[in-house]
């Protein structure tokens, strides 16, 4: 699996580097409620609600540069919609590593 | 140009705006995390342009885009790189960025956008011109069986979504004709007709009653989606 970085958040800073903290800011604070909000919504099987948090977060795997991550986002997201999730781990695994990494900013 | 951000995610609006702040043709007066807010915002103001989220929780883009009688020019914005084709439905999409918006790409819509303003700003007429032509007939033609059967407008009472069908009820007769919900609105008078729901659309001036989540039509309980409820609420005279 990809890792994520900050290569993507470089590129649309422009390398104003007020703009990529304010960026990186906004990320620390809204990926943690993001994912809460997503696991509170999969915790009650509301599969279309959880498939909204997914779209949501595919923004963040994006701007983290994690091309695989995303494949696996859509396809999950599909799975939600169809009302058959089978990829919850493996996106799981994809957010953990965004956590670890945000973390470590 | 003046513009407005819509979007539920702090981090696509920060970097809309400042994008924005890098461009001289553009410049943002104000930022929504809902859709309902902004509609309040616009009710009583003015905008060029609308930065726009398509996936927002409770009232998607599109639901949007459908309350605004006159829109102005409409930027989406979008986490699906496979974008529905549903965006090319709407005259004042211009163009549609997919995120996270790299800056090269944001200025490519601005352009697009003045240019827009250049070839056409006047939706106005067109969109009267199409209501005109609605409001000359007081009739439908359906085919049933080879026979094409007059349905007066103003008896029909509700409209309903089943599946490849639509089933008209009238004040008279119910009548199930193989089309869409959407083909046989562009055929109804928008003063008489809205679609509440995305399998129903109904005769706005046989409402008998609303609850909260329903419309009373002769005997029938209609549900109300909730991003169409605004659009309904508008369109009543409250006391």
């Amino acid at each position: 699996m990809d890792a994520p970085n900050l290569l993507k958040i470089k590129e649309i800073s422009g390398g104003m580097t007020d703009f990529e903290q304010e960026m990186l800011q906004i990320i620390k604070e809204e990926l943690p409620e993001e994912i809460e909000q997503y696991h509170s919504n999969l915790e009650a099987k509301d599969f279309l609600k959880t498939a909204g948090d997914v779209h949501k977060l595919k923004h963040k795997i994006s701007i983290l540069n994690m091309k695989h991550g995303y494949e696996t986002a859509v396809t999950y997201e599909n799975e939600l919609r169809a009302g058959r999730p089978t990829s919850a781990q493996d996106f799981e695994a994809v957010l953990n590593k965004m956590v670890v990494f945000v973390n470590q900013l | 140009m003046n513009c407005i951000i819509i979007d539920d995610e702090a981090l696509a609006r920060s970097i809309i705006r400042n994008h924005c702040e890098k461009s001289t043709d553009v410049e943002v007066v104000a930022q929504f995390e809902n859709a309902i807010s902004a509609i309040k915002y616009l009710n009583q103001n003015e905008v060029d342009l609308i930065f726009l989220d398509i996936h927002m929780p409770d009232f998607t883009g599109f639901d949007f885009i459908q309350t605004l009688k006159s829109p102005p020019k409409i930027i989406l914005t979008t986490s699906d790189r496979n974008f529905a084709i549903e965006a090319f439905e709407y005259d004042c999409i211009v163009d549609y960025l997919v995120k996270p918006v790299g800056l090269p790409r944001f200025l490519k819509a601005i352009q697009k956008a003045q240019q827009f303003s250049l070839t056409s700003k006047e939706p106005a007429a067109p969109a009267a011109a199409t209501e005109a032509k609605q409001e000359e007939g007081k009739d439908l033609y359906i085919n049933i069986d080879r026979r094409l059967i007059k349905i007066d407008f103003d008896s029909i009472l509700i409209i309903e979504a089943k599946g490849d069908y639509i089933l008209i009820k009238t004040e008279g007769k119910n009548y199930t004709v193989h089309s869409t919900l959407k083909k046989i609105e562009e055929k109804l008078p928008e003063s008489k007709f809205l679609k509440i729901h995305r399998s129903y659309v109904i005769n706005f001036h046989k409402i008998i009653d609303i609850e909260d989540n329903s419309v009373l039509i002769a005997k029938d309980v209609i549900p109300i989606s909730r991003s169409n409820r605004p659009i309904l609420m508008k369109r009543l005279n409250l006391l």
